[in-house]
Formats: structure tokens, C-alpha cells, sequence
């Protein structure tokens, strides 16, 4: 164990290992925000063709979604990654980056839009149609009503969404991306530290601080939405 | 106020999404357009490796001699180790790959190998709580047999141990093989008593052991008639590429022959390269 302290004070203390996990940590941070701008924006999209009311125009868009969303969260995002470098995007000199943020990004789009349909479902279809009784017009319950109180439910499983995201891309050095997982892989392999064990603790904890400080930020915008409930305090 | 603090939220956001963005930017405009893309997997020291993030090593010295020659520019990708034969192959994402690539005949199917450039013998990695039976400073197959044995996913030491499991002295004798992300995590499988042996090529097995204190690792060897017949696990390395880029193989052919020109101490440019990567000569 004593070994084990001494492993993590040698890895502290030397600048180009620092060095490799905070490049590392960069691309990690790139790919997760892209990736989930990319989920949040084509979720909500397709959340909304989702919900749409079924008529003859919005009965193939429906179609396209449901399908979307089948195979996206039907199959391992490691075999998406996959596919995206080595069939879709097998172009010679392609910048990787790109491929993973779209690989991310469509990824996280089809749960992304699972959360914002539950999160819309979630409003009483009593309260929409009191909306009509008024004579409000479609967008206006829409806007005025039911997004408000959607967007409360919607917010915690989106944080859940976020972290999801940023844990998964670790899977990026797979196909060779200098990542803070292949970072770890780096220092620990033979011709630096060779062992893996202590530099994979230490990326363990940039993603933990990471992460507690994205709940941090999620749980206040959740604090700051339920003012008016009465559900209480948290 | 409820507007003012919009505002601000709304422009913060543009604010990180502009500097994310221009950091993307940054990091792709490095990749100028290449002529020739040459797959490689790190670590593999001494032949490649990540010095500040950067692929260098014995295997990246002759792309770019390869890259001078040409006058062409050629870029370096890392990717999983078993994955270079099979894009080489099929030529969209890759031209060559440069990896300690051994030549084997089911590889000979699908690639063209340039000259082979080094040769390099398997070493069996272990415990020394838990050494093999030994023969003199070497191991034999036969004191594999019955262990679980671990390598790199589709690395010649992985190939071997398949092959003797399969119809060699391995067979059915129980032995188990574990195909493993890397050399340095079957090392560490070993620690942890995930396998019991694991095998490797001589330097990196080398690398590993010397920095891990309860780690050994002996060489290989075919059993013969007897203890003086017994007989290395040899392999060639050499570069495999694309079947229809004759003109690329062609130039690693010329620089690999001219680097492994023998100066008048017996040593060749290649040799020199290895000493140097594995900081054994001050060069």
C-alpha cells in the first residue's frame, strides 16, 4: 500500500505526466461538450416530431425517429465509435475529433430525446387542454404551459445524460485518440511508469471532480427552478 | 433583472462554446493534408511510443526517411493493434502499417511485406512467486502447459500461444489464452492473478519487467531432442503495405536496405535506433 502512495506522489510530481493527463483531460472536455450541445439540440428535435400530434405530414418524420432512436440506443456505443471511423467516415486524414463529436453526438441525441419526450409526457394533458378551452393557440400552451413545467422534469435526467456522456468517451482510445484514458495508458505503460493501476486511479479522479461539479451545477439550476414548488426545500 | 441574468447566462455560453470551438480548431488544423497515412499502435517501445504526445520512436524514424525520400507527406495514426492489418488492407484509412508487424502467411494474404528490419524473439513474462519450470535460462512450451496465459489481442505472442493451443504441444493439455488490451495490462494481469504467465516480445517485455520489481521474464524456446537443441521463438519484423502502393513499398524497400547497411563496428543504423529509444546509448 505504502507503494502504492509512493506510485501517486512520483506521478504528481512529474511535470510531463501532469502534462499528458491535462492534454488529455482537454479532448476528453472538447468531445463531451460538443457531443452533448449536438445531443441536446437533435434531441429536441426529435422530442418534438415525437410528440407532435399524428397527422399525414408528421407520420414519416415520426417513423424516422422512432427508428433512430431504436437502433442508436439498441446497439453499444463502442461498435457506433466503430463504425463512424472505420466505415462511415473512412476518408484518409479525417480529423478525428470531428468523428468522435458526431459519434457522441448522435448518441447522446437518441437518449437525450427519450428524456425530453418523458419530460413532455410528463405534463397533465388536462392542463393543454384546459389551454384550448381558453382559446390558446397550440404554441402558446406549448410555450407558456407545458415546456415550463417540462423543462423541471426534464433537467435532472439531462444532468444524468451529461455525465453519461463524459464517462463514455474514455472509449475514444479505442481508435487512438490521446484522450485522459489513453493519457492514463500512456504513463502507465512500459517505457514510463509501467503499471497501469496508479495512473488509472488518478484519471478516475479528474472525471470524479469533473462530474461532482457538473451535478454541483445541475443540482443549483434544479434549486433554482423548483422556487415555486412546494414540494420543499433540498 | 430576470432579463439582465439571461443575458449574462446566454453570453457565457457563446463565450465557452466560441473558446471550445477555437481549441477544436486549433488541435485539427495540425493535421495538414497527408499523402500517405501509416497506421502504427503505441506503446511499443522502443519501435513507438508517446514522448509528450508525440509518436516517435524506431518505426516512426523510418516513415519519415521513407516521408523524406518521397518527398511526400505521410502522417502517423495510432490505432488498436488489430485493426492495421485489415485497414491496410482494405486501403481507405491507411497505406502502411508500422507497428513490429511480424510477418506470418495469413498476414502475406492480405498485405505486402516490405524487407524484414529486425528480428526479435518471444519472451514468456511471470511472477517470480510463480516461475515456470525452466530449462538452464529459458522456457519451453511444455512448461506453458496447463496455465493461463495472456497477450496483447492479436499480437504474434497472442498468435503463437493460439496456434499451439490449437494443434501444437499446447493441445489439450487445459491451457486457457487470454487476449489482452496491451502488453503492459497483461503484465499487470499477471499481479492481479488474473493469468499466470504472460508472453511478449523480448524488448517490451524487457521494458516492463525492469521497472515492475516482482516481475521476470525469460526467453522461449521450441523444445528440441535435447536441452542444446532447443531452439529460439524467432520473428521478422516488417512494414506492411497497401498491395496496390508498389511505389511505397518500393521506398521502404530502398530505406530499409540502406538502414540496415552494417558500418565497420558490425552495427547497423536500425540497431543503433533501438539503443537510443531504449536510452541505452547517449545519443
Amino acid at each position: 500500500m505504502s507503494n502504492f502512495f509512493s506510485k501517486i506522489g512520483e506521478l504528481f510530481s512529474t511535470p510531463e505526466y501532469i502534462d499528458s493527463l491535462l492534454h488529455g483531460f482537454l479532448l476528453t472536455i472538447q468531445i463531451s461538450y460538443f457531443a452533448i450541445l449536438i445531443g441536446i439540440l437533435l434531441g429536441t428535435i426529435i422530442a418534438l416530431v415525437d410528440t407532435a400530434k399524428k397527422t399525414k405530414w408528421t407520420i414519416v418524420p415520426k417513423f424516422i425517429c422512432t427508428v433512430y432512436t431504436t437502433i442508436i440506443r439498441g446497439t453499444p456505443m463502442a461498435l457506433q465509435l466503430f463504425i463512424m471511423f472505420f466505415v462511415i467516415f473512412a476518408v484518409k486524414g479525417f480529423p478525428s475529433i470531428i468523428i468522435a463529436i458526431v459519434a457522441f453526438g448522435l448518441n447522446s441525441a437518441a437518449y437525450t430525446a427519450e428524456v425530453i419526450r418523458g419530460g413532455i409526457l410528463s405534463v397533465d394533458p388536462g392542463q393543454t387542454e384546459a389551454g384550448m378551452a381558453l382559446g390558446l393557440s397550440q404554441r402558446t400552451i406549448f410555450m407558456k404551459i407545458v415546456a415550463p413545467q417540462a423543462i423541471k422534469n426534464i433537467i435532472p435526467a439531462l444532468g444524468n445524460e451529461i455525465i453519461t456522456v463524459i464517462k463514455e468517451t474514455a472509449i475514444v482510445s479505442m481508435v487512438g485518440m490521446y484522450d485522459l484514458n489513453m493519457a492514463a495508458k500512456d504513463i502507465g505503460s512500459g517505457q514510463n511508469m509501467a503499471s497501469y493501476i496508479v495512473p488509472m486511479v488518478v484519471a478516475a479522479l479528474f472525471y470524479l471532480v469533473t462530474i461532482y461539479l457538473i451535478t454541483f451545477i445541475v443540482k443549483r439550476i434544479e434549486k433554482g427552478l423548483r422556487r415555486s414548488d412546494l414540494r420543499g426545500e433540498e | 433583472m430576470h432579463k439582465v441574468k439571461h443575458l449574462i447566462i446566454l453570453v457565457l455560453f457563446l463565450a465557452v462554446t466560441a473558446v471550445m470551438g477555437l481549441s477544436v480548431w486549433w488541435s485539427i488544423s495540425g493535421d495538414a493534408e497527408a499523402d500517405y497515412v501509416v497506421e502504427t499502435n503505441v506503446p511499443f517501445a522502443p519501435f513507438e511510443f508517446y514522448e509528450n504526445r508525440q509518436i516517435v520512436g524506431v518505426d516512426v524514424d523510418i516513415v519519415n526517411r521513407v516521408a523524406e525520400k518521397m518527398n511526400k507527406k505521410i502522417q502517423i495514426k495510432n490505432v488498436e493493434f488489430d485493426v492495421i492489418i485489415d485497414n491496410v488492407e482494405a486501403g481507405r484509412i491507411a497505406d502502411a502499417g508500422a507497428a513490429g508487424l511480424t510477418i506470418t502467411p495469413a498476414r502475406e494474404e492480405k498485405v505486402n511485406f516490405t524487407i524484414p528490419y529486425y528480428d526479435s524473439v518471444q519472451y514468456v513474462i511471470f511472477s517470480e512467486e510463480m516461475p515456470p519450470s525452466l530449462r538452464d535460462d529459458h522456457v519451453v512450451w511444455e512448461a506453458l502447459a496447463g496455465f493461463r496465459l495472456g497477450s496483447q489481442i492479436g499480437s504474434t505472442g497472442y498468435l503463437f500461444i493460439d496456434d499451439e493451443i490449437e494443434n501444437g504441444v499446447l493441445s489439450g493439455t487445459g491451457t486457457t489464452l487470454k487476449g489482452i488490451d496491451s502488453h503492459q495490462l497483461a503484465a499487470d494481469a499477471i499481479k492481479a492473478h488474473i493469468i499466470d504467465f504472460a508472453v511478449a516480445d523480448e524488448l517490451v517485455a524487457k521494458f516492463i519487467v525492469e521497472k515492475n520489481p516482482g516481475l521476470l521474464a525469460l526467453p522461449l524456446y521450441y523444445s528440441g531432442k535435447t536441452r542444446e537443441e532447443d531452439y529460439p521463438v524467432e520473428e521478422s519484423y516488417a512494414i506492411a503495405v497497401n498491395k496496390e502502393r508498389g511505389e511505397l513499398l518500393e521506398a521502404f524497400n530502398e530505406v530499409l536496405s540502406e538502414m540496415m547497411t552494417e558500418n565497420s563496428e558490425g552495427q547497423t543504423e536500425i540497431d543503433r535506433l533501438v539503443l537510443k529509444y531504449m536510452g541505452l546509448s547517449n545519443e
